[in-house]
């Protein structure tokens, strides 16, 4: 029998970590195939930007692997790889409004991700804030 | 080919302004821990009625001569607009509760926006 406490909280946990999954992963796609036609097609044009897309794919890429795995060792390499998303963002973001002659084309990350509805920004910060109150990480506890 | 006008563009306007509704509405059934209501999945079933419209209509025009600024982008575009309905329809089936329109939610939200970029990309306005 499932205990009623269980019921409560475990339904909404994993509704919780599968829309995030799903966020992550419609990120993934659209990354990945934006980052492949950009570095296929005209990588010459701003090879800055779309090395960072590409980069941008990968991670994303890795990040919904790790969650979807969802065991305590992928969880702490997705938590890892949120920091450095969030990082990428700030520094992307950043340097695209400092120095918009190295971004003369849109990285994902381009101010903040702005072109995706700030969405980029967002999403390792409810990422990490989703891990830390899962605690499946040990650094909860 | 640059300045085209997009053949079906009152089409994709209607459809990007029904799928912001609706975004907005599952977003506040989300807030209110509730599924995605029954009537959802008819509006996202005309809208896929909609969008198969909106394709023949382009496609006949690229037939008939005016093809759009980045073919490949387009078609990619097109392809993931089709996916979408039919996506959130099984994650809102499977998912109850807030999860599930909040999901479908931003499903909404990602098919308006990869309209307009349908529409751009056809007009060839701004770059992949």
């Amino acid at each position: 029998m499932i205990d009623p406490v269980d019921e409560q909280v475990i339904p909404v946990r994993r509704g919780a970590a599968r829309a995030l999954i799903a966020v992550y992963a419609v990120f993934a796609v659209a990354a990945t195939s934006r980052a492949l036609y950009q570095l296929v097609t005209r990588f010459g044009e701003a090879p800055l930007a779309y090395a960072l897309s590409a980069f941008a794919a990968v991670l994303y890429l890795g990040i919904t692997f790790c969650l979807v795995r969802s065991t305590p060792q992928t969880l702490r390499i997705a938590r890892a790889g949120i920091v450095l998303e969030l990082v990428g963002v700030l520094i992307v973001g950043t340097a695209s409004f400092v120095d918009s002659a190295a971004f003369p084309r849109a990285t994902v990350w381009s101010h903040y991700g702005e072109g995706y509805g700030f969405v980029p920004l967002l999403l390792p910060i409810l990422g990490l804030w989703y891990l830390r109150r899962s605690g499946s990480t040990g650094g909860a506890h | 080919m640059l300045g085209n006008t997009f053949p079906s563009s009152s089409v994709a306007t209607v459809l990007v302004t029904v799928m912001l509704i609706l975004a907005l509405v599952l977003a506040g059934f989300s807030l209110l821990n509730k599924s995605v209501p029954r009537l959802a999945y008819v509006v996202i079933g005309l809208v896929e009625i909609g969008l198969i419209i909106m394709a023949v209509i382009s496609v006949l025009a690229w037939i008939g001569g005016t093809a759009p600024a980045e073919p490949v982008v387009f078609i990619c575009y097109l392809l993931a607009c089709i996916a979408i309905p039919p996506a959130i329809v099984w994650w809102g089936v499977d998912e109850p509760g807030r999860w599930g329109s909040g999901v479908a939610a931003f499903a909404c939200l990602t098919f308006a926006v990869l309209i307009m970029r349908v529409t751009q990309v056809w007009t060839g306005g701004m770059g992949p």
